[in-house]
């Protein structure tokens, strides 16, 4: 007993240093943060000595979301989102992909492993310059075919304002309940295929109800906004895309290479005696076996996408609306336009969004933990 | 068959991925004329004066200097605080252990925007604005919990007999942790101070916002430049080149290590 007492003695001193300074930084910020974004904080007087500040509820919240001049921050909101996807399939598809050619050892597999990782260490400011030049109009990449007698692309990356997949901010609702609809039947049709569970039919029912539901009569849902405003992704983010993959699939590879590695050589051997083949093995035993792996790839590069700030800063600049991000305009209406306030807001709400992200994570962790 | 379409792949890969970085060494050796006007894949009037410029003119390596200053601070911040944190979550069992640890990693995922503004009142109230320690302990928020996963993951694989011989010896706390323990887990050190020294380094907004002139870094200083009319794209990419370089360093130092903390899972 005294020995378990003595064990917590030293297990709290050891671990104070760190928690008293997290506890007050993460929390007490975030706390702060908070509160300032419930405040009128703002304009010419924000920086004197003792700035006025008023509790005014959540209406900066209110003003983002449904206000006239929140338009940019909403569209923000939706580059953030297909900007967190397309990564995400593509900095996880590529570094698979690459991972499962260094699987089997190929010669001079260190090297590649360590180039592969070398971008990572780059700062976005570097990589967002090599790429700004990369994709420029007459840039690397568009001439790039006339090395071998075509055409030069005419492609515009960064200053393109075309639009895909667009919908109106006014029927948030209905768009929201039939994209949450979709994934359902995806989880749904996912459960159903590793074991005929019953679980996995309820999804399905469950989610084809609120999609048809939500396509039939969303037009009671109450307007998210007054009047019509169309949103949606930016071809311009693409080039973003591409360089923060040219950055992070790197990163990928290494993660999932580790776990290829830690699968043992027994199992691979079995699945083979079994008679499956190379595509097999990876589809049916080895990316099962490393679900931890993807999630936490998931995480992290979820993570990285949402705090993006000096990567666009650095390849189209702060003021280029096409490929605004919620970091930037934080930023920029905290630091360029003093309205303090309503920065903290968007603040507040992209760390909303990473909780999203995150608890589901602390949810899993917690079980595994337990079991 | 098989072989060659592996080998293809990897090498497209590895082009893909190096395009870029010869481009920018490629850039940061020519004027800024041939770079708009021309276009080579070796410089054709070979130059040295975007280099010169940076290691002469004060605004940008005073810039670089700074950067190299807080980055080394808060490695080191990073590292000695989590060591005795890493060594309390691998050794001790207490109740809610597991969850702390988890509970600790996620701090590092809060999105920086939101500790901007509190960190910003915050150094201005108590003079720290605009130096180097600011920026360094900013960036413990995310470096520290880092620190502490990775660190955790080497250690749990040094077997916990090693400490109780070395108690029963009579060896001291403080002793057996730095004379023995710490050694015993310096891969782990150097993977920690590895990825320290990298977020660190790559991290912009808290680094751009808490300092102005005294501290500023160089990514903003390279910001700065690239928002001004007409861009010094020899000079920016000479600069980018110089800030690629200590990524490169260390990375070379570590690079047989790293292998082993991906396999913990831990990076």
């Amino acid at each position: 007993m005294r020995n378990i007492s003595r064990d917590h003695i030293k297990a709290i001193l050891t671990l104070l240093p760190s928690i008293i300074l997290i506890g007050v930084f993460v929390y007490g910020f975030i706390c702060n943060t908070f509160w300032t974004s419930m405040t009128d904080w703002g304009g010419s007087g924000a920086l004197a000595e003792n700035p006025e500040k008023n509790y005014i509820g959540l209406s900066n919240y209110r003003d983002l979301f449904t206000g006239f001049l929140g338009g940019g921050f909403r569209q923000d909101l939706v580059n953030a989102v297909f900007y967190s996807v397309s990564l995400l399939c593509g900095a996880i598809g590529l570094g698979l992909f690459i991972a499962i050619l260094l699987d089997c050892k190929p010669r001079g597999e260190g090297f590649f492993r360590t180039a592969f990782l070398y971008p990572m260490s780059l700062s976005f400011i570097v990589t967002g310059t090599i790429w700004r030049w990369m994709l420029a109009p007459n840039g690397g990449v568009n001439i790039l075919p006339s090395y071998v007698g075509m055409e030069k692309l005419p492609l515009k990356w960064l200053t393109s304002t075309r639009t895909i997949l667009e919908f109106n901010w006014q029927n948030l609702w209905q768009v929201l309940l039939c994209v949450i609809a979709f994934f359902m039947i995806m989880a749904g049709l996912w459960k159903l295929k590793d074991e005929t569970s019953r679980a996995g039919k309820r999804w399905i029912v469950i989610g084809v109800m609120t999609g048809t539901l939500a396509w039939l009569f969303g037009d009671i849902l109450p307007k998210a906004l007054f009047m019509e405003e169309l949103h949606g992704f930016n071809l311009a983010t693409l080039g973003i895309v591409m360089a923060t993959i040219w950055q992070y699939s790197g990163y990928t590879m290494a993660l999932y290479l580790a776990g290829f590695t830690g699968i043992s050589q027994d199992m691979r051997d079995a699945a083979m005696l079994d008679g499956a083949s190379s595509a097999g093995y990876y589809r049916f035993v080895a990316l099962p076996m490393l679900r931890p792996i993807t999630l936490s790839a998931i995480i992290i590069l979820s993570h990285i996408s949402l705090k993006m700030f000096d990567l666009i800063f650095a390849m189209t600049g702060p003021d280029n609306a096409e490929t605004g991000h919620p970091a930037l305009t934080m930023y920029l209406t905290t630091f360029r336009a003093n309205d303090f306030a309503k920065g903290a807001a968007i603040a507040i709400v992209l760390f909303m969004i990473a909780a999203t992200f995150i608890i589901p994570y602390l949810i899993s962790s917690y079980r595994k933990g337990n079991d | 068959m098989k072989i060659r379409f592996r080998t293809i792949g990897l090498i497209a890969y590895f082009i893909f991925l190096l395009l870029p970085i010869y481009w920018l060494v490629n850039m940061s050796f020519k004027t800024t004329g041939e770079i708009l006007g021309t276009f080579s894949l070796v410089p054709q009037n070979f130059t040295f004066a975007n280099y010169i410029m940076i290691f002469t003119d004060p605004s940008w390596y005073t810039g670089y200097l700074n950067s190299i200053q807080y980055v080394a601070i808060n490695t080191l911040i990073s590292v000695s605080v989590a060591l005795p944190a890493a060594y309390g979550f691998s050794r001790f069992r207490f109740m809610g252990d597991k969850h702390m640890f988890f509970w600790l990693l996620t701090n590092r995922m809060a999105p920086p925007a939101v500790f901007l503004l509190p960190f910003f009142q915050f150094y201005q109230t108590v003079g720290l604005f605009d130096t180097h320690i600011a920026v360094a302990l900013a960036h413990c928020l995310f470096n520290v919990p880092l620190a502490v996963w990775i660190l955790e993951g080497f250690m749990s694989g040094v077997s916990k007999e090693i400490d109780e011989t070395a108690f029963i010896d009579g060896c001291s706390f403080p002793r057996f942790f730095i004379t023995i323990f710490i050694p015993l887990i310096r891969a782990g050190v150097g993977v920690t101070a590895f990825f320290c020294f990298m977020f660190s380094w790559v991290e912009l907004l808290l680094a751009r916002t808490l300092t102005s002139v005294n501290a500023k870094p160089i990514a903003a200083t390279m910001t700065r430049t690239i928002s001004a009319a007409g861009m010094d794209w020899g000079g920016l990419a000479a600069a980018g080149v110089l800030t690629m370089i200590p990524g490169a360093i260390v990375i070379w130092f570590v690079r047989n290590h790293m292998a082993k903390g991906f396999a913990l899972g831990r990076v």
